[in-house]
């Protein structure tokens, strides 16, 4: 059945609303204690986490899970504010990309120490429809930095 | 039966009119504590829930009397609202958000002092004539902590 030009705009703005609602989700979840089965739950099965020489590449859910299960005890507290958005849907294919900036503080344990940290970094998102949701099929977020408040960015790379 | 075409769209300029109420909210917070100005987007029954931080506010009238005293307390606050989760149900809705707050507050001494606060909100909201208002928020402080120090002992 043809699906009238009005229809697929509004699915368009709607689809745009889900991403930021699914990106958002992950963000409280992580935000949560790394609620490491909500956050399993919002990648399809052979979904990727790649978070690169910092935070490894983790391919399939089952291995999602587990990094994030580890990560919780290294990481005490943590805000992942999410901004500057650029969501780009395509209906006919039921995928969808968005490009977003992540400032983050945190208390993290270094060398057994509390520690306040500021973390810098961008996520480039690959994300699929599967039975009317939305999910990540590949987020992979570049690290510019994770630096104690204390000290500034200056000597980040 | 799912939605219409017209029912998806009020939906949609729902969860629009509910962003621009919260960001209208932090606009009147940074623009002095603007306290006359935050009332009308609550219902003359809101409660707004500070925590211990802030304490438990009951109508809009209570509410306006403890934001002008927090803005004897904070001559420079931006209220920066992230990573809302906006449901909405007919005209009713929730709204979670995010705060980053960069302020210069007095310190115990009575002097400004460069804080953060980090803290999140849950709003419950109502559609009346047309208007979103706040009736009910949950105000969460994770840590309000003097730049210079850092929150790793929050």
């Amino acid at each position: 059945m043809a699906v009238s030009d009005l229809e697929r705009r509004v699915e368009t703005l709607e689809s745009v609303e889900a991403i930021k609602r699914l990106k958002h989700q992950y963000c409280a979840y992580c935000d949560d204690g790394y609620d490491a089965d909500g956050i399993a739950g919002q990648f399809v099965e052979d979904g990727i986490w790649d978070g690169g020489e910092d935070f490894g590449r983790h391919e399939g859910r089952a291995a999602i899970h587990a990094h994030f299960a580890r990560v919780s005890s290294q990481i005490v507290f943590a805000g992942h504010l999410v901004m500057n958005e650029i969501i780009d849907v395509d209906l006919d294919n039921d995928s969808a990309r968005g490009h977003w900036w992540i400032i983050m503080p945190a208390t993290i344990m270094m060398e057994g120490v509390k520690t306040a940290v500021w973390l810098l970094g961008e996520y480039e998102d690959h994300y699929v429809r599967r039975d009317g949701t939305w999910l990540y099929q590949t987020l992979t977020v570049d690290i510019h930095f994770v630096k104690p408040h204390k000290d500034g960015w200056v000597d980040a790379e | 039966m799912s939605a219409t075409l017209d029912e998806r769209i009020q939906r949609l300029e729902d969860i629009e009119a509910i962003r621009r109420l919260k960001y209208r909210y932090m606009s009147y917070a940074d623009d002095g504590y603007d306290a006359d100005g935050i009332v009308t987007l609550m219902t003359p029954d809101a409660v707004w829930d500070g925590g211990e931080a802030f304490g438990r506010q009951e109508g809009a009238e209570a509410f306006g009397n403890m934001v002008r005293e927090v803005g004897k307390q904070i001559s420079f606050a931006a209220h920066l609202a992230l990573n809302e989760i906006i449901d909405v149900d007919g005209d009713t809705a929730r709204g979670q958000w995010w705060l980053l707050m960069p302020c210069t507050a007095l310190n115990e001494e009575g002097k400004d002092e460069a804080r953060w606060i980090f803290a999140s909100y849950d709003d419950r909201l109502v559609k009346r004539d047309g208007q979103w208002l706040f009736a009910h928020t949950i105000f969460d402080v994770k840590t309000f902590c003097a730049h210079k120090d850092g929150w790793a002992e929050a």
